[in-house]
């Protein structure tokens, strides 16, 4: 029976899974049973991970392509706002509260 | 194992999280070109502002200003007028391009440009002229 390389080496049994794991143990009985429950719980986990982290990558370079409309638009606003004197900021330079301090 | 995933697991919130800080982030328009740019805009625009009024100045679909009506400017004025449109195109120009250039995207500068073009005649005051999307020049 042909196995992959890594099921031979002893740490393949307790970090990882591979396929051929499955079969021996499927033909060793059940007493393996919940350990494979273990290592396949840590599979799915791993899986979910890598999933996640492609995921991340790919936003990563994808963020900086596309061109950010709304923040532009906000800050076109906020210079125009400006250039054009549209906001006056005379209009109650803060005596709200002048406070009664006698 | 176990530690070996939660550092993994923590490896990609952390990579998530400027991607959070981006999705709420501004563009940096406070750096000293833009404010110059900015100031010398502001102060232009007292001496434009009388002419959009009138119709002599226009917002052009390109976001930069146009002359729409010469005639409607004093003989005495106009080469100072042609000369405010033309300092003012000049800055409008220099300012879409420091933006792009101060976010650290000079290839954005056609886009920030096209923003503004819409915002500048969302923001005019009524009775300006402006193009629409044709070309042809309407009053607000």
């Amino acid at each position: 029976m042909k196995t992959l390389p890594m099921a031979k080496t002893k740490l393949a049994k307790r970090d990882f899974v591979p396929l051929s794991l499955w079969e021996r143990a499927r033909s060793e009985g059940n007493g393996h049973s919940e350990s494979l429950l273990h290592y396949w719980g840590q599979r799915i986990a791993m899986t979910v991970l890598a999933v996640l982290l492609a995921a991340t990558v790919s936003a990563c370079v994808t963020i900086n392509i596309y061109f950010p409309a709304a923040a532009a638009e906000k800050a076109a606003d906020k210079i125009i706002d400006e250039v054009w004197q549209l906001k006056k900021q005379g209009d109650a330079p803060a005596p709200a509260k002048p406070d009664e301090q006698k | 194992m176990h530690s070996q995933i939660l550092r993994l697991w923590m490896l990609v919130a952390l990579l998530w999280m400027p991607l959070l800080a981006f999705a709420a982030a501004d563009l940096e328009i406070n750096t000293p070109a833009i404010s110059s740019l900015k100031t010398a805009m502001q102060q232009r625009h007292g001496q434009l502002a009388g002419h959009f009024a009138s119709g002599a100045v226009g917002l052009t679909r390109d976001g930069l200003v146009a002359v729409r009506d010469a005639a409607l400017v004093p003989l005495a004025q106009r080469q100072a007028v042609n000369g405010l449109v033309a300092a003012e195109n000049q800055d409008r120009q220099a300012l879409y391009r420091e933006i792009a250039r101060a976010n650290g995207h000079p290839e954005w500068e056609e886009e920030i440009h096209s923003t503004f073009a819409q915002r500048w005649v969302q923001k005019a005051a009524p009775g300006w002229w402006h193009q629409n999307h044709s070309g042809a020049w309407v009053r607000k």
